[in-house]
């Protein structure tokens, strides 16, 4: 931790209410893009977010300075979108169902090159609804992994410590949700490239 | 090349660079691994193909994220009110 995070969280215990003016300035738009990724709806992040800074601003002490700041957001954030996913879900579509080889190991059905660069690819409307709608489809627990990792570019152990799981599992949850994601990604750019191929600005 | 069909892993460095794909990606491995993994990669378009992909599906993902809008001037004032009712704050900003 650094000292503006130790003087926020030094505050946050004493109660002060502008350390938690502070923390909503500093966190809400990170914990609110988790929350959307999570839940994969807008006002479950939004609830998800509120819960999160209540939770944050008034239990303070429980946090113990052995994470920084961000990572005990987070895995307030994680644990809240999770529950509800939980609470919401009877069952969860997985993809993971078809794409385990007999030793449980997986391999990629889609093989196919991708004739783009990331950075110039046009990042259009149906291209994110394709990226989000294979978020969704994740299993939670893989879901969660990606973000954390991936998307807020947390360290392992960060993310680790955010889902309260240790650096092995975290890198096996990982492992599948971009294999996965993968997966359905190829499956879009080689439907899109017969399709005229507009992939790339 | 392309594939649409479960076929099992062309051969056992097929199978290891797979189940250490992720770690080769992140610079997670010994060199001793890493060079072993280029050697295959140098040889097997398959696994250059998966690793190309898996690293355009991350960057792909990143700027997706990173190119989400603030948050709106609604969600904000509304998480103000919230806290101000759960007592966290003096006054709804």
């Amino acid at each position: 931790m650094n000292q503006e995070e130790k003087s926020l969280v030094q505050a946050l215990h004493r109660g002060d209410k502008y350390a938690c003016n502070d923390l909503v300035e500093k966190y809400s738009s990170k914990i609110y893009n988790v929350a959307l990724r999570l839940t994969g709806h807008p006002i479950e992040a939004e609830e998800v977010l509120q819960e999160t800074l209540i939770n944050a601003c008034k239990g303070a002490e429980t946090f113990r300075g052995n994470a920084s700041l961000g990572t005990w957001l987070y895995r307030i954030a994680t644990n809240n979108g999770l529950m509800r996913l939980r609470r919401k879900k009877a069952t969860v579509l997985s993809l993971d169902d078809d794409t385990k080889t007999g030793d449980g190991e997986f391999w990629p059905n889609q093989l196919h090159d991708w004739d783009w660069n990331p950075e110039t690819v046009a990042l259009d409307d149906e291209l994110r609804q394709v990226m989000d709608d294979a978020v969704d489809r994740l299993p939670d627990s893989l879901r969660a992994a990606f973000v954390l990792r991936d998307l807020e570019g947390l360290s392992t152990k960060e993310a680790a410590a955010a889902l309260n799981i240790t650096p092995s599992n975290l890198k096996v949850r990982l492992h599948r949700a971009r294999f996965l994601l993968r997966e359905q990604l190829s499956l879009y750019f080689n439907d899109r490239g017969k399709n005229g191929g507009k992939t790339v600005e | 090349m392309s594939s649409h069909h479960h076929h099992p892993p062309h051969s056992p460095q097929c199978a290891k660079l797979l189940a250490q794909i992720s770690e080769y990606i992140d610079g997670e491995l010994e060199a001793e691994i890493c060079a072993e993994i280029e050697l295959h990669l140098g040889d097997c378009k398959d696994c250059q193909v998966l690793v190309d992909t898996t690293k355009k599906t991350i960057a792909l993902y990143r700027r997706h994220h990173h190119t989400e809008p603030a948050l709106s001037p609604e969600i904000t004032a509304r998480l103000w009110q919230a806290l101000h009712d759960a007592g966290c704050t003096d006054t709804p900003e």
